[in-house]
């Protein structure tokens, strides 16, 4: 019985939150906010001793006690650069997970702890608890796990709900910007081109009546005018000017016309004319994205179109395009020599289908599944934030449609949009 | 006691709900919480029950603050009264500053009720504490039943130990904030003669017992 006396185990000994913080797991949530939209967030003990720190402070903050069976132990600060950005129900969100995840540790801890420090009693006894420690740890152990999958489910809805509302900003944004576009540049380009028609036709006369007086004139003109009046000409280059004029204006017409273009593919691109489903001719805007897109694709990209004939199908095409831009800019973005873009439409049974491919390095299989995820990003920190596929996916599936990837053996990567072809149902 | 802490002001007390399998320990601690005052308490924590049989303890904490800024914070544990958990039971009376045996007023369990004091004894023994000087408060639970033995027959019974007697139903709520006030007005009384609570630390007894077993208005 002597060695029962030897319980070195305190059953309620006080633990600190720094004790219960499961670090990589709470630094996991702080990431998480500020992935939502928080400049950062920080979890610090009664004391200020900073235990967690995800992001960088910013003025406007928001605090939230951490308790622990019931006693404040700590301080939740969530901070943001302007005070009406919803990073106080970020905060909210961030807080109760927390607590979630500080009370499962507490329970585990206690838990486990006396499983482990329970030696004292007879080897049948020993035994028996230890079944019941076991059995129990397991449980404790799925509810973590459980527990953490609830966590990582919140984060997710959270930034699904964030990335809906980019999507939704960029839309708005990309519309705004093409409707103030479309009436800042669609005059001056109007009178431009209308000028230059008419400047073109003014140089034809002028021209033409130069070469009249030169004809008419010289052979009756003195000597010496007629000779000073060669050597400006060729000082002036006036053979030169009159030939170049009508390059120069056809030029500087074919530059406005496509300045015009653009807008005109802008405006249809964003679609700020329409809402809602309409009949759409998928090609067109296909087209129409690649024609924004146009100052991205140098030179140095060679981008292939093979559309076949498609019937109009019933969707929002302002949601169609962005999906096209962003994974046309995905490709884009790759820096593969001799990029290749490829675009493929066509009819397969009741849907269409839309292929982008790339000819680039393709995408690893242990990460094709994630790609989609927001904030998921293989670029490095600071180029892009990894929405661009999440927008693309939520907007197709918007449409009624899916979108897969693949990467086929002979490597790049193959996006395929299907839309069934009857489009969405009203 | 788990803890006490000068330099900090600080006093972590533990009292441990004992007694037979099903006797309502764990049903007190629910009733307390629902019953005292949630200014001051934190949240019970029931962990692992099967079928109403605790696998390891429930702790319910609660915590005071004194004026002249000593903290004590009151850990109330029950124990698994199942035979077989008898290593865990050892771990959680492991330095208890107070004890409340719920016994089981039905007729049938006085048996089972000898049998777990007597374990309490023994543990007792086993984590050196001394049942003489323990402040201990005995709880006869399920006063509602009707097949239970009568009050005078407890009182006859228990009396001669000299030790508190409550009369309770858990279910119903009755005698349950009763045996707690009086564990925790014991342990006060215990501690403040060991530590000095009220003269060293400024901590009034009256203020300390009506805080932590204020209930709800
Ligand atoms: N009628 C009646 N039933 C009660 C009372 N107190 C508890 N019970 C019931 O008795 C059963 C066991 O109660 P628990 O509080 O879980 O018992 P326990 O002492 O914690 O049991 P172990 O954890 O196995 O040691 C439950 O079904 C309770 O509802 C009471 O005062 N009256
Ligand atoms: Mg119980």
């Amino acid at each position: 019985m002597n060695m029962d006396r030897k319980l070195d185990f305190i059953i309620g000994e006080e633990k600190s939150l720094a004790d219960l913080l499961n670090l990589p797991e709470a630094l996991k949530l702080l990431d998480g906010a500020v992935s939502a939209g928080a400049s950062g967030a920080e979890i610090t003990d009664y004391n200020g001793l900073v235990l967690a720190v995800s992001g960088f402070d910013a003025p406007a903050s928001v605090v939230r006690t951490i308790y622990l069976e019931g006693e404040p132990v700590g301080i939740l600060k969530v901070s943001a650069t302007d005070s009406d950005s919803g990073v106080d129900g970020v905060a909210d969100m961030l807080h109760s997970a927390l607590n979630t995840l500080i009370n499962s540790s507490m329970k585990r801890m206690l838990t486990s702890e006396a499983h482990t420090k329970i030696v004292n009693s007879s080897y049948q006894e020993l035994l028996e608890a230890n079944g019941m420690l076991a059995e129990s740890e397991r449980r404790y152990r799925e509810l973590a796990a459980t527990l953490e999958i609830k966590v990582e489910k919140r984060t997710e809805e959270l930034n699904r709900a964030y990335a809906t509302l980019l999507q939704k900003e960029k839309l708005a944004a990309i519309g705004g910007l093409a409707a103030g576009m479309a009436h800042e540049i669609n005059n001056p380009v109007g009178f431009v081109i209308s000028n230059l028609n008419t400047l073109s036709r003014y140089a034809e006369k002028l021209g033409e009546m130069l070469k009249f007086y030169r004809v008419k004139c010289e052979p009756v003109m003195p000597v010496d005018f007629a000779l000073e009046a060669g050597a400006q000409w060729d000082r002036l280059k006036i053979d030169y000017v009159l030939s170049d004029i009508d390059g120069l204006m056809k030029e500087s017409l074919d530059g406005a016309e496509r300045i015009q273009k653009l807008v005109a593919d802008m405006r249809g691109f964003s679609h700020v004319d329409e809402v809602g489903a309409v009949l759409t001719d998928i090609n067109i805007e296909l087209e129409q994205t690649l024609s924004v897109l146009k100052h991205e694709t140098g030179d140095d990209v060679q981008i292939e179109c093979k559309l076949g004939s498609l019937p109009r199908v019933n969707l929002n095409p302002a949601l169609l395009s962005l999906a096209f831009l962003q994974i046309i800019q995905n490709a884009l973005q790759l820096e593969t020599p001799d990029l290749k873009i490829s675009l493929k439409t066509g009819l397969q049974g009741d849907d269409v289908f839309i292929r982008i491919a790339d000819n680039g390095p393709g995408i690893p299989p242990e990460i094709r599944d994630r790609i989609f995820e927001p904030f998921f990003t293989t670029k490095d920190v600071g180029h892009g934030i990894g929405m661009g596929l999440t927008v693309a996916q939520q907007a197709v599936q918007a449409c009624g449609g899916t979108v897969v990837i693949n990467c086929p053996e002979e490597g790049g990567t193959v996006f395929t949009i299907t839309i069934p072809a009857e489009g969405i149902q009203q | 006691m788990i803890e006490f802490d000068e330099q900090a002001k600080k006093l972590v007390i533990k009292l441990v709900y004992y007694g037979p399998a099903l006797s309502g320990k764990t049903t007190n601690l629910l009733t307390l919480h629902d019953q005292l005052c949630n200014e001051g308490r934190g949240d019970l924590m029931v962990l692992d029950t099967v079928d109403d049989r605790t696998i390891f303890f429930d702790l319910l904490p609660l915590f005071y603050h004194s004026p002249s800024g000593f903290r004590i914070k009151l850990k109330v544990f029950t124990v698994p009264g199942q035979v077989r958990h008898d290593a865990t039971r050892k771990a959680v009376l492991q330095r208890a500053d107070g004890v409340v045996f719920v016994a089981d007023s039905q007729k049938g369990e006085m048996g089972n009720n000898a049998e777990s004091f007597a374990n309490l004894e023994k543990n007792l023994a086993i984590v050196g504490l001394d049942i003489e000087r323990l402040p201990l408060v005995i709880q006869f639970n399920k006063r509602d039943l009707p097949d239970v033995i009568s009050e005078t027959e407890v009182r006859n019974t228990w009396g001669k130990t000299g030790l508190h007697l409550v009369m309770a139903s858990a279910l119903k709520g009755s005698g349950i904030v009763e045996t707690y006030s009086s564990i925790v007005a014991m342990v006060f009384d215990s501690l403040d003669a060991r530590l000095g609570l009220n003269e060293r630390f400024g901590v009034e007894r009256a203020d300390f017992l009506n805080s932590i077993t204020k209930v709800m208005a």
